[in-house]
């Protein structure tokens, strides 16, 4: 059997960064633009001149190798490319867009210790990039101001540790904000300390997730998928403790395998759905209600349809989250499972190697 | 000193070509904010027959606009723009490079309508032609940087000893190569 990747009528626009593989999205997949035209280069080497920079139309800003920029970066011109090696950082808050609304940012590679906020903005892409917070600085509003919100904003290898903080999320968005096609692959969302919580997406018309680790080493929430969401798409990856969806339209998750540590039960949800669909999603909890139990169909509530969603209860010590990498391995058998255990299969997953940013 | 050929403002219309796009609209693009930008609105009439750019300060004296143009490096450049006065005491007519240093700069000290020099730095053949109207057309030369090629066209209505709300109406901007002044050429 062939699969089209976008359905009839669902040609991609944009630049696609991700190769989306086999995946039959049921929606437009509205892939942000990159920065058009000719760019004037500005090789940067303090965090004044990378401020200055940031803030002009149509250039490329090169920030050399080595090095540590401490401050707070506002990204707010049109058509901007951001080039970052891998052993370099800036330190501080770096927001996208602003009330002018500016347009085609791009950050490639590097590091972001602090947190990440997104302003009013067209067309931001970000890719390769480690992003922590080493101060303890609250997660990113990527709702800053006022509605509209963002439009079309893709994430793809990247990987976000979080340290210190103890509250915020790596991403946060008001579900009053109108905000549209959020596309997420390839991305580890791995906190590394109790009370960091991952993801609370709310208000997005196209959410799109595929290929992600989101597993909070404790039993906060890993994705909150709620308030207003429409037409979304989660498939080929890993959800740790709570996993919270509500209130969507035309909701998709395929392949989601789900592990529940600690006793948060932060993981029902369901309420509010339409035209939902849930499918061959392995749960190490229940988050269904009611009456599952192990290597039973999971019971899905109102509005979703689905199969081959079973509750497990063995092959995993139930208190550690599964290794992203080994998760990723072409051998495809999820860590702490025989390969013999049909529960340990990642058979159908696209993507191989490690996860997230290469660095 | 160096002299034109022509005199100041005598060239011959065609003769110079104007670097400037939309030349005398501030707010639309390659015009773009400095520090965070200015207050945006419609000012006096130009001497062009539209009307001019009234910029504000907002929140700091570095608000400004500017726009990017590819330079020779090493060269003579002239800058040029009118101006009018509405109620700064000091403004700012920069040349950056494309990461925000100083490579020429004119400080401009206004005594109500009249403008003056304060600095001056890398800035040479410095002209304020009294055109009319309180409308001035202020130039100068510089030598581009060496090894960038970016040469941003900046302005600051209310720079450092100005405070914010304070403006400036802008119109007629040009930079063209060398080091004498050419008429005016719109773009």
């Amino acid at each position: 059997m062939s699969f089209s990747i976008f359905g009839v009528g669902n040609s991609p626009s944009g630049s696609e960064i991700y190769d989306l593989g086999d995946h039959t999205i049921p929606y437009a997949l509205n892939w942000p633009t990159a920065p058009q035209g000719e760019l004037s280069v500005s090789n940067v080497s303090t965090i004044g001149e990378l401020q200055f920079a940031a803030e002009q139309n149509s250039i490329e800003i090169n920030i050399p190798s080595g090095v540590t920029l401490i401050g707070d970066v506002d990204v707010t011109g049109t058509d901007v490319k951001i080039n970052c090696p891998n052993n370099s950082t800036v330190q501080g808050v770096v927001t996208f867009g602003d009330v002018s609304r500016p347009a085609r940012q791009w950050w490639h590679g590097g590091n972001i210790d602090g947190a990440i906020n997104v302003d009013r903005i067209d067309d931001l892409t970000i890719t390769n990039l480690h992003w922590s917070t080493s101060d303890g600085e609250t997660g990113g509003n990527w709702t800053i101001g006022t509605a509209p919100g963002f439009a079309r904003v893709a994430l793809a290898n990247c990987t976000f540790d979080g340290d210190t903080a103890t509250l915020g999320w790596f991403i946060f968005t008001d579900p009053g904000d109108g905000q549209t096609d959020l596309i997420m692959c390839n991305v580890l969302f791995n906190p590394a300390s109790p009370g960091y919580q991952n993801l609370r997406l709310q208000g997005i018309t196209r959410l799109t997730v595929v290929d992600c680790y989101a597993c909070p080493q404790n039993n906060v929430t890993a994705m909150r998928v709620q308030q207003g969401n429409q037409d979304v798409y989660i498939a080929d990856s890993i959800i740790g403790n709570s996993l919270q969806w509500s209130d969507a339209t035309n909701l998709h998750m395929l392949r989601v395998k789900r592990f529940q540590i600690g006793s948060n039960s932060f993981a029902s949800g369901g309420t509010g759905m339409t035209d939902c669909t849930v499918n061959e999603c392995p749960l190490w909890s229940t988050p269904f209600a009611p009456g599952t139990g192990d290597g039973t169909e999971a019971s899905l509530p109102s509005g979703v349809t689905g199969s081959d969603n079973i509750i497990e209860s063995n092959g995993w010590d139930g208190s550690s989250m599964p290794d992203p990498d080994t998760w990723r391995t072409s051998s495809g058998v999820l860590s702490g499972f025989a390969a013999s255990d049909s529960r340990a299969s990642i058979s159908g997953l696209g993507k191989t190697g490690a996860m997230g940013a290469d660095h | 000193m160096s002299f034109s050929v022509f005199g100041v403002g005598n060239s011959p219309p065609g003769a110079a070509e104007n670097l400037i796009i939309n030349s005398e609209n501030f707010f639309v693009a390659p015009w773009g904010n400095i520090a965070g930008g200015v207050g945006q609105g419609v000012g006096a009439a130009d001497p062009f027959g539209g009307f001019s750019s009234r910029m504000t300060r907002l929140t700091g004296p570095d608000n400004g606009r500017n726009q990017p143009v590819t330079v020779a490096l090493s060269t003579a450049y002239t800058i040029s723009c009118h101006m009018r006065n509405v109620d700064t005491v000091e403004s700012d007519l920069f040349i950056f490079n494309n990461v925000g240093q100083s490579v020429a700069e004119l400080e401009i000290l206004w005594s109500g309508a009249i403008p003056g020099t304060g600095g001056s730095a890398n800035a040479s053949n410095i002209l304020y032609q009294n055109i009319g109207n309180d409308w001035y057309r202020i130039s100068y030369t510089f030598i581009s940087h060496a090894s960038d090629p970016t040469a941003r066209f900046t302005v600051k209505p209310a720079a450092s000893s100005a405070i914010n709300g304070m403006s400036l109406d802008y119109s007629g901007a040009m930079l063209e190569i060398g080091s004498s002044l050419s008429d005016y050429v719109s773009n």
